[in-house]
């Protein structure tokens, strides 16, 4: 049985692992924690987790395709509630890009998960310069929010992370922005 | 076995599987509605296609077809549970809603559904010492650069007849070259009833002429001087004259040393 000590120091490790960007892509895969914490990797994770809710952050386990084993998936630290807008901008977001990734992940789930890109392009350009909208959807499609495959626009693993898809649809919707932001 | 040449009936219902094909690709594509698609006839349609099949070609589309069809029918699938599920909203109406709404408003939707993720982007103590012994390491860099042996960068000098021995040039102008090979097409192709095998025309009493045959064909196709076709009940290309209706595609071809 595994001494508090070592349990503690363990997902100390782990925090270290998933919040430290080695690569381009933030978190860490479940096989390079299996690594580093052992075999029980999923249980020190879940004590992370709890310690982690009380400073308003989650831990939370993403599959990049079609696979289930959680040693393929992606470990990555959220924040657990919503962010103000203020707090969005001083990240270094423009209002313009964050209503292109949400009208983008909007139109792409309402559309089945995947759109070509001329049909996406055309929806955006309705409100911004072409010039800008593709700058800005080749910077998500960098960044992971959105997925590319020959001209096929689809929601990227880091859309499926970081946002409530069906809230996103639901206040569109409802058009109730009474409160929000 | 007689091969027996497609009739008007049978390419008009080759012509419809095509379409079926094509309409199942756009569908899927797309994302659209795939209840659009008739699967019933479709599968109508290469039944009837299925019995008059004679060569393998056929039997490829027809199963190219089916296949696309049963994609179809996947997607009709997941269509019906995706407009079950609490995910589903009307495309349309989510485009009016982004067109109508301006862009503070839907950013400030956005950010109530957004939980970013944390990553601290740091250096952490072994890359700086990395990064220390790599300085330390590091040559200046005048005796980095001065490696290379003074004077190799002299310039050398080729006469025209020395580049032709080398192969670096053709001795004869490449339009003339060109004429000559396309005449030779032309000759054979009246000869042979429009239709000329490819070896046959590239071959050549050595490797390198059969390759520069293979270049100069490849030039006279590509500006549409003559045209090429494949006949895969032979599995070999044939020169023929050019044909507006051709679609234009790249294809490699490997050249042997016999041509």
């Amino acid at each position: 049985m595994k001494s508090r000590k070592d349990i503690d120091e363990r997902a100390r490790r782990a925090l270290q692992l998933i919040l430290l960007q080695r690569h381009r892509k933030p978190g860490v895969k479940g096989w390079e924690l299996r690594r580093s914490l052992g075999k029980n990797y999923l249980s020190i994770l879940e004590y992370l987790n709890d310690k982690l809710d009380s400073y308003g952050l989650c831990v939370k386990m993403v599959y990049e395709g079609e696979e289930t084993n959680p040693d393929q998936a992606r470990f990555i630290v959220t924040v657990k509630d919503d962010i103000k807008m203020s707090e969005a901008i001083s990240a270094g977001w423009r209002i313009d890009e964050l209503a292109i990734l949400a009208a983008s992940v909007a139109y792409i789930a309402s559309r089945q998960g995947s759109v070509s890109s001329r049909e996406l392009i055309h929806l955006l350009e309705a409100k911004f310069p072409r010039w800008f909208v593709e700058a800005t959807l080749r910077r998500l499609i960098r960044s992971g929010y959105l997925e590319q495959d020959r001209d096929t626009i689809m929601i990227g693993w880091r859309s499926k992370a970081e946002i409530d898809i069906s809230k996103l649809l639901e206040l569109l919707v409802r058009m109730d922005f009474e409160g929000i932001g | 076995m007689v091969k027996s040449k497609p009739t008007l009936k049978r390419r008009s219902v080759r012509r419809e599987v095509e379409k079926i094909i094509a309409q199942c690709r756009l569908t899927i594509k797309r994302g659209a509605d795939p209840f659009q698609i008739d699967v019933k006839s479709s599968l109508g349609v290469l039944r009837n296609f299925l019995k008059s099949a004679s060569t393998l070609d056929d039997i490829c589309l027809d199963g190219e077809a089916i296949y696309n069809l049963s994609t179809v029918v996947e997607s009709q699938d997941r269509w019906v549970k995706f407009r079950s599920s609490r995910l589903f909203v009307d495309p349309i109406l989510i485009e009016s809603r982004i067109k109508s709404i301006s862009n503070k408003v839907l950013a400030r939707i956005f950010v109530s559904c957004w939980t970013p993720i944390a990553s601290i982007e740091t250096l952490t103590i072994p890359s700086i010492d990395l990064a220390i012994d790599y300085w330390n390491r590091l040559k200046p860099i005048k005796s980095r650069w001065g490696r290379l042996p003074k004077g190799s960068m002299k310039h050398l000098t080729l006469s025209p007849d020395e580049a032709s021995r080398l192969g670096l040039i053709y001795d004869r102008r490449f339009e003339e070259q060109l004429s000559s090979i396309e005449e030779q097409i032309r000759k054979l192709l009246a000869s042979e009833g429009g239709r000329v095998e490819y070896s046959i025309i590239v071959r050549g009493k050595d490797w390198i002429e059969a390759v520069t045959k293979a270049y100069l064909v490849s030039f006279l196709v590509s500006s549409g001087r003559i045209g090429m076709t494949y006949d895969p009940s032979t599995d070999k290309f044939y020169i023929t004259p050019y044909s507006n209706y051709d679609k234009p595609k790249s294809i490699a071809i490997s050249i042997g040393i016999g041509g």
